[in-house]
């Protein structure tokens, strides 16, 4: 079946063993998707009684067939282990390039065992994979880590990894790729962090091809059609136009907007912390996942102050959270609050 | 006469149009293999997509030793005759701004032929960044640009 790649790559960090494998296709066709497959083999291959923070535990980086495509929004992947924070299946998903730059290089997903002794990252270049010492980036924030890797591997490769929160296992650290995205859900960086895995950077030359052209393209241009004319996701959408921060103003007036830890539903300097507020005022341009045409996210430029620069805005997460819940209305802070979160 | 018209300040960054183009050229999808590529300098929050201009004097031409690559008066559109070409790559490194590529995979120059006339980078492009129209009157937008750039520079 076209679509998938067809491979896996079985990483034993304790033995620090790399072996590829072939695609369970049946299973692949029943548990469509990154995150269907991953926790299919997460659920297969562990004991669910095991500590998330454990030898036996397993990290999981998987795509779906249709990452690497044009379909919209294809440009997503998944990972998945038993989660430190809430001790069920964690599976966190991200955008970025990460996930397609792994397709092109050749594989579907990687699972990684065991704990390796030293800090270490994986380095996949088409058919060349292998474990490389990551001494020298212990202890370096994801931007530097990222950065340093490029370097030193291939330009154009794609880095996810954790900051120094993952490797101190921090309950809550994500995983980070392309500098500011974040699969950041229950904990895995804390995974990673354990297994002594520093990275993983991938950079391929493969094409993905589909198995019938005509419906394919169909499908998506189908697709494709109804988010263009969304009122939300569509051209000219809220998302475009304020980033999901867009958010903020609509919950505040449902009165349902978590303020000062969940105390109130009403915050009243929202107007500040706004989507229409950072677009008006910080928004550089937008920009998007791959493969994305919607492009909810926000590079911005911090004008003036002591946090002045240009980073990546903030998700209406970040917006809530370090703005109404903590009664905080001021944008810059949330900005740099955020950036710092990607930054460790 | 009608080009594509790149947009800088509007990309977003998610390389549809290399998609698109890979996809339509060749077996699937990949980035290495299409015309057009998407450049990014996160550090001064810019991206440039950046495709075949169809020069007037185009030198990937003159540098062709074996009279592979055309230009055609009429719609001003330079074009390679793969039949001809000996996959020299000399063109790749005549074009001043790098948008002749090689593809090792497929063995062949990779260029911008607009597609007879629809372009499906412009035709998946939603935000405005990659247009298929007539050339006339940008002196606007080139100062436009010029402002971000310089804007950025200070930046740094």
């Amino acid at each position: 079946m076209r679509g998938w790649t067809g491979k896996l790559i079985r990483v034993n960090l304790s033995t620090q063993s790399i072996k590829l494998e072939d695609l369970n296709m049946d299973d692949a066709k029943k548990y469509i998707g990154g995150r269907g497959l991953g926790s299919k083999i997460l659920y297969d291959e562990i004991d669910p009684k095991i500590d998330a923070l454990s030898e036996e535990n397993k990290l999981i980086f998987m795509t779906g067939p249709m990452t690497g495509t044009y379909a919209s929004c294809a440009g997503r992947f998944n990972v998945i282990a038993k989660a430190p924070l809430t001790g069920t299946i964690g599976a966190a998903n991200s955008g970025g390039h990460f996930g397609p730059e792994l397709k092109f290089a050749g594989y579907d997903g990687i699972i990684f065992e065991g704990k390796s002794e030293k800090p270490v990252y994986l380095y996949i270049n088409d058919d060349a994979i292998e474990l490389k010492d990551a001494s020298h980036l212990w202890g370096k924030n994801v931007f530097e880590t990222t950065d340093a890797l490029v370097e030193e591997t291939s330009e154009g490769a794609r880095v996810a990894c954790i900051g120094t929160a993952g490797e101190k296992q921090v309950l809550f650290s994500t995983v980070m790729n392309d500098k500011d995205r974040a699969a950041g859900r229950s904990g895995l960086g804390a995974v990673m962090g354990y297994k002594n895995l520093k990275a993983v950077v991938a950079k391929g030359t493969n094409s993905i091809g589909v198995a019938d052209n005509t419906a394919f393209q169909k499908a998506v241009l189908d697709a494709r059609n109804k988010i263009r004319k969304d009122p939300i996701s569509g051209i000219g959408g809220g998302l475009a136009t304020y980033g999901t921060q867009v958010l903020a103003n609509i919950l505040n007036e449902a009165h349902s907007f978590p303020t000062r830890n969940s105390q109130d539903t009403v915050f009243e300097g929202t107007e500040n912390i706004s989507g229409e507020y950072l677009t008006e005022n910080y928004l550089v341009r937008n920009k998007a996942c791959f493969a994305c045409n919607i492009g909810c996210g926000r590079v911005i430029k911090i004008p003036d102050g002591k946090y002045k620069g240009i980073v990546a805005g903030p998700e209406y997460e970040a917006g809530w959270s370090f703005g109404a819940a903590c009664g905080v209305d001021n944008m810059n802070e949330i900005d740099k609050a955020n950036h710092v979160c990607n930054m460790y | 006469m009608k080009g594509i018209v790149i947009s800088p300040e509007k990309c977003t960054d998610c390389r549809l149009c290399e998609l698109a183009c890979s996809y339509t050229k060749t077996d699937g999808f990949n980035p290495k293999d299409s015309a057009i590529s998407v450049l990014s300098f996160d550090e001064v929050g810019l991206q440039v997509p950046m495709t075949c201009l169809q020069c007037e004097d185009p030198h990937c031409m003159t540098v062709c030793t074996v009279n592979a690559i055309t230009k055609d008066e009429k719609t001003g559109l330079v074009k390679v005759d793969h039949d001809k070409c000996i996959g020299c790559k000399m063109c790749v490194s005549a074009c001043p701004f790098g948008n002749m590529t090689y593809s090792p995979r497929l063995k062949q120059v990779i260029k911008c032929d607009l597609c007879e006339g629809t372009p499906q980078c412009v035709a998946i492009c939603d935000t405005g960044a990659l247009e298929f129209k007539e050339l006339d009157g940008f002196l606007k937008k080139k100062q436009y640009i010029a402002g971000q750039f310089k804007e950025a520079f200070e930046e740094v």
